[in-house]
């Protein structure tokens, strides 16, 4: 059993964007059985009934959510000029299966608060809504115009929205979005971490350096096998156990609980004085610069010499390029080419000179060259990062028994002209001659620092100062173990979450092209399922038959490309060199049309927000014929219930003539927002008279003056449409604020052609009041007062007279006809016919 | 990796939620994941528009659950 589908019956707006109406809510009625058109000319709020329309269902208006923060979007929701603050928009829909009315109510307050009720008792409001959130239910001009972009990657993801794939598109480049690797070498940290493995992984094998070194000096053989490193601890806590003036130091204990701090004072105990002090101390620096030893100079010189190579190519590289200018000039020219704007390839965008070869193959090669510039700066700071000079650099620089005074040391100052990309082979000059001073100045203080042991040893009891030894490497060593466990789990830690990432990296990529190649699949079966009948569309609004476009949507890219397989017999052919913008427009409703007519979503109607308005006026007629005779329902059983919103005023001509038949449903706004109240014509008349009688009896003529205009355009426009008076082709677009002088002036000239030609229908007495009485009246005090920009207003009861003027004028075109017995006021119907 | 293709007949939500359901043929433990944050994802292009700083924030998100995975699969607890 199918769903109910629903069409949208009545919106009913108070307090929301540009209509204010407060106490008496806009309210429009539409029809399901037929075309409802909405007109307004600019400024009088169309595009609030779009936006409320959006908000209630989407939640969501386009143009504030465009606004930046600081501009504060969230205060323009509700009416400025509403004295509560808040919006209130009541939707009735209809289901097809003959079902009761389901009434949504949503309302928004002050603070940005929406809530969501249903009036008429529906359970899940909020819910329904959602069900109504498809492509197809409103299209405005903004989404429209976007297919009509030029180049295919731009046509085809908009094109997505008109296929009612929208949130398919946006699904999928979010997901190429996160699974682009530069992002995700970026966001997560996958750079980072594998350049502090690479640290981790160094810091280890320094470590492990010292383990072996102190291990030899305290056992007098070598550790061999880095997995015994327990086993070494071991030994070493033994050896020293051995030892009668460290026993009960050491007996019983692990290495890592030994005291070494209370071993020395035991030995310095046992013999003291200044010289015992000297030579731990001076042990204690020679061991620090023999740990200054694990960086391998050899390794050191050949990364300064590829360093120097790689500065070297990137100036040369630098040097091919013709500067940051030039640069611009060339992306600009290359936006320029890519977007399709440009498209003579064999000429100068700048000069328009011809040109022998491609310019944007030359483009290109010069891009390249700078591309290829900053890849080599790249390279160089990441070489730089990685190697093991700067890490000997690092340790040179920061040991404190070298003393460098903090002022003097060049490490800070080179990382950041190596991360900046400035690091000049003056520069690179410069610190390995500082590196050599280093390590010059470590090779001479520790042979001064032996000199020194040799001598103090001498000078010490001999089985103590090698016992003061002993206990020192002891103490390195464990100092070594420990780091390099340490060292280790900082490597294992860093490495799972590295691991981690990049089998993120592996299925997002993976599941962003299952989602990829699934759409294009679906994106490729809707435009299949639609080729005939967006094709029959086409022929129908551009009235051709031997034009005919294809669309292709190419495998694996969301580009969308337009052919015409036929053009006046010729086939295959550029749809982008050969089509005008309005052949593209009717492509793009055409296939907007097609998709939602097959589409079968909760919403059965669509609005269409001033989509036509980019239509030449022929192109709009056949357009809205095709609705009228195609497209809706019930002229189509599974069609749909359009809902036309338009400030076009030759359009409305076509409005307004259809507007009383029954396959046709108009509505007319008028009024003065965004402070005044906004109406529909057909919300009554009678209504719109009552408030104008209310204002006016208390004195308020400039709030009643905007609602009288509106009365009397509404009260002569339903005359000329009742008689069929005969306006003149400009009549709907001359200067709207004269539309009450122009409809006198169609009545006028129409009633004097007929009673000049003898044919006049109204009698003599109404013939005379329209001449002597009622057009007067309305000349005078309206006319002539307020469409000359007098300025100031007229009296209440001169106004008021006004409203009884123009009563007492359509009267004229009215009689009396008995009814079964009834007398029944009519129109005429036309000026020389009952 | 089986073959996956949407149902032309249902809703966006449907299809992606069946998606979801095939990714876990790729690896189920992150799809689990990409489930969880599959709101964020939402907010990284809409209508066209791309929002770097919400795709920021979703692989944060991302990241942070990667991490927590790790430390409930570590036996230790993790650091």
């Amino acid at each position: 059993m199918s769903m109910a589908r629903y069409f949208l019956t009545r919106l009913t707006l108070e307090g929301f964007r540009g209509i204010n109406n407060e106490g008496t809510p806009l309210d429009i009625r539409f029809k399901p059985d037929a075309v409802n058109s909405v007109f307004a000319v600019n400024g009088i709020g169309k595009s609030s009934i779009f936006e409320a329309l959006c908000y209630a269902i989407f939640d969501t208006v386009p143009k504030l959510d465009s606004l930046q923060a600081q501009e504060k979007p969230q205060e323009y929701y509700c009416n400025r000029f509403h004295s509560q603050n808040a919006a209130v928009i009541d939707l009735e829909f209809l289901p097809d299966d003959g079902g009761q009315a389901i009434t949504i109510r949503v309302q928004r307050d002050g603070a940005g608060n929406r809530a969501v009720i249903s009036p008429s008792g529906y359970t899940d409001p909020d819910g329904f809504l959602l069900s109504l959130r498809e492509d197809f239910a409103l299209l405005d001009y903004r989404t429209f115009a976007r297919f009509i972009e030029e180049s295919p990657l731009e046509r085809g993801r908009t094109f997505s929205a008109l296929l009612g794939l929208s949130e398919y598109s946006d699904r999928r480049q979010g997901l190429q979005a996160i699974s682009d690797t530069r992002a995700l070498n970026t966001d997560l940290d996958i750079k980072v971490l594998k350049a502090n493995i690479k640290s981790a992984q160094q810091g280890a094998a320094q470590a492990l350096t010292g383990i072996r070194a102190s291990y030899e000096k305290v056992m007098g053989n070598p550790a061999t096998d880095i997995d015994k490193l327990d086993t070494y601890a071991g030994e070493i806590v033994k050896a020293l156990a051995g030892i009668e003036l460290l026993k009960s130091h050491v007996q019983g204990k692990s290495l890592d609980e030994i005291d070494f701090e209370e071993i020395k004072n035991e030995i310095k105990t046992a013999e003291g004085g200044d010289k015992r002090r000297e030579l731990e101390q001076v042990i204690q620096g020679i061991a620090k610069l023999e740990a200054l030893a694990v960086h391998d100079l050899s390794t050191i010189q050949v990364e300064q010499q590829k360093l120097g190579a790689l500065i070297g190519e990137r100036d040369a590289l630098l040097a091919a390029t013709r500067g940051d200018l030039f640069k611009r000039l060339y992306q600009s020219a290359q936006t320029v080419i890519e977007k399709g704007i440009w498209t003579e390839d064999n000429q100068c965008p700048l000069c328009e000179s011809q040109l022998a070869s491609s310019i944007s193959a030359h483009i290109g090669g010069q891009l390249t060259q700078y591309k290829d510039a900053a890849a080599k700066t790249h390279e160089i700071k990441d070489f730089w990062q990685a190697s093991s000079w700067k890490d000997c650099f690092s340790a040179y620089e920061e040991t404190t028994i070298l003393a460098i005074d903090p002022q003097n040391r060049k490490l800070s100052n080179l990382n950041s002209k190596f991360t900046s990309g400035d690091i000049s082979k003056d520069d690179l000059a410069e610190v390995i001659s500082w590196t050599n001073d280093l390590i010059t100045k470590a090779s001479t203080l520790i042979q001064e620092l032996g000199d020194r042991k040799e001598k103090l040893e001498a000078e010490l009891p001999a089985s103590l100062v090698q016992l003061t030894e002993q206990i020192e490497y002891a103490r390195q060593f464990r100092e070594a173990l420990t780091q390099y466990r340490e060292k280790q789990k900082v490597e294992s830690a860093l490495q799972s979450r590295l691991d981690i990432r990049e089998r993120w990296q592996n299925f997002i990529t993976k599941a962003a092209g299952l989602f990829s190649e699934a759409e294009s699949a679906l994106s490729k079966d809707r435009i299949a399922a639609i080729d005939a009948e967006y094709k029959s569309m086409f022929k129908d609004i551009m009235q051709v038959g031997d034009v005919v476009p294809d669309l292709q949507r190419a495998d694996e890219k969301q580009d969308l490309h337009v052919q015409l397989s036929d053009f006046h017999g010729q086939h295959k052919l550029s749809a982008r060199a050969l089509l005008s913008e309005s052949y593209r427009n009717a492509l793009a409703i055409s296939v907007f049309l097609a998709a939602a007519q097959s589409h079968t979503g909760i919403p059965r109607f669509i609005v269409l927000d001033d989509v036509t308005s980019s239509f030449d006026a022929g192109h709009q007629y056949f357009l809205m014929e095709l609705i009228r005779t195609k497209l809706q329902c019930p002229q189509n059983a599974a069609g749909l219930q359009f809902i036309i919103l338009s400030h076009d005023g030759l359009l409305e001509k076509y409005f307004d003539r259809l507007g009383s038949t029954d396959g046709w449903h108009h509505n007319k706004l008028q009024g003065s927002p965004p402070m005044g109240a906004v109406l529909s014509q057909t919300q009554g008349a009678d209504r719109l008279k009552t408030t104008i009688g209310t204002l006016l009896s208390a004195g308020q003529v400039s709030e009643a003056e905007p609602l009288i205009r509106q009365y009397l355009e509404y009260k002569l426009q339903q005359i000329i449409r009742r008689v069929a008076i005969p306006v003149p082709i400009d009549f709907a677009i001359k200067d709207t604020n004269r539309m009450v002088g122009n409809c006198l002036d169609a009545i006028k000239a129409a009633v004097d052609l007929h009673d000049q030609a003898g044919a006049l229908i109204l009698d003599a007495q109404q013939k005379q009041d329209l001449a002597t009485v009622h057009v007067p009246a309305i000349v005078g005090n309206w006319v002539s007062h307020y469409e000359t920009g007098s300025g100031s207003s007229l009296s209440a009861a001169v106004l008021t007279g006004v409203t009884t003027s123009i009563d007492a004028l359509a009267e004229c075109f009215k009689y009396d006809e008995n009814v079964g017995g009834n007398t029944v006021r009519k129109w005429y119907k036309s000026l020389s016919s009952r | 990796m089986a073959n996956f293709s949407f149902d032309g007949t249902k809703s966006f939500d449907e299809n992606f939620e069946a998606f979801l359901d095939a990714s876990k043929g790729i690896d189920e433990e992150l799809a689990n994941i990409l489930r969880t944050n599959a709101d964020a994802l939402k907010q990284i292009v809409r209508e066209g528009e791309r929002d770097t700083n919400a795709r920021v924030a979703f692989n944060t998100a991302i990241a942070d659950a990667l991490d927590t995975l790790i430390a409930s699969s570590d036996p230790s607890g993790g650091e």
